[in-house]
């Protein structure tokens, strides 16, 4: 089964900020409450994350939700590229949200 | 052979005018691909100076980052339709920009004021500074 969240839709058309207590639209807010039950879910064999839709995508949000995945909650880059899929119509979105998991996998090492 | 002649030079003014008009069409085009992208070399430099305003700033202004990012966003979205297509900038240097404004430094938890020669500043002017190197090489090559 593949489980896709539309940030824009199922989060906020104006993600921001990367800490809870910044703002309800967060980074670590969109990380607890979609990236984790959706990449908990053994069910979900594949997570696809939509960015389109969303207005002024910032780096600290995109860093602190992705980056984060595996500097605390202890995913690993092979977990995320098996099961992770990104879809934007900004290459460069994509590009960054891996080089913030990359740059996690590599602080942890 | 009078009306032969007369097609014959009919022909040529016809074929004259429309190389001329196509010529002028296509120069014109060239003028206004030209002051779209130097629209956005504008963009980019008021972009930069707001981005250090409000790095710079003694407090956290929660609508300038906003609108900082919205910012980055309408310009990436500009440089990828038509017919600014054309320069085909490459998904780093969008990757830099928004990094270098919005990667540190923009939560109100941690905001620090910038002195004027910190790393954020000079990541700012690097980016922006490798955008507007990247459009004025791609506009000289593609609309001379």
């Amino acid at each position: 089964m593949t489980k896709t969240i539309n940030v824009a839709r199922e989060f906020s058309r104006y993600p921001a900020g990367r800490y809870a207590k910044d703002g309800p639209y967060t980074g670590e807010i969109f990380r607890d409450k979609h990236l984790i039950p959706a990449l908990g879910d053994a069910t979900a064999e594949r997570v696809v994350i939509e960015f389109d839709g969303t207005r002024g995508l910032a780096s600290s949000f995109l860093e602190e939700a992705f980056g984060g995945l595996v500097r605390r909650n202890g995913f690993t880059l092979g977990d995320l590229k098996e099961r992770l899929e990104l879809k934007s119509s900004d290459e460069s979105i994509i590009h960054e949200v891996w080089e913030y998991i990359g740059e996690a996998t590599a602080s942890i090492r | 052979m009078k009306v032969l002649e007369l097609l014959l030079n009919c022909a040529l003014i016809i074929g004259g005018w429309c190389v001329v008009h196509c010529l002028t069409l296509k120069a014109e085009r060239r003028k206004e691909n030209r002051a779209k992208a130097e629209t956005v070399v504008t963009d980019l430099l008021e972009l930069e100076e707001a981005a250090i305003r409000f790095h710079c700033a003694p407090e956290f202004d929660g609508h300038a980052n906003d609108a900082l990012a919205r910012k980055i966003q309408r310009i990436t979205q500009i440089v990828r339709q038509r017919p600014l297509d054309k320069l085909s900038i490459d998904w780093k240097i969008l990757k830099e920009l928004r990094q270098s404004i919005t990667r540190k430094n923009t939560d109100q938890s941690d905001f620090k004021p910038q002195p004027a020669g910190s790393e954020i500043v000079r990541d700012i002017r690097c980016a922006v500074d490798d955008f507007i190197s990247r459009i004025e090489y791609k506009k000289a090559e593609i609309w001379p």
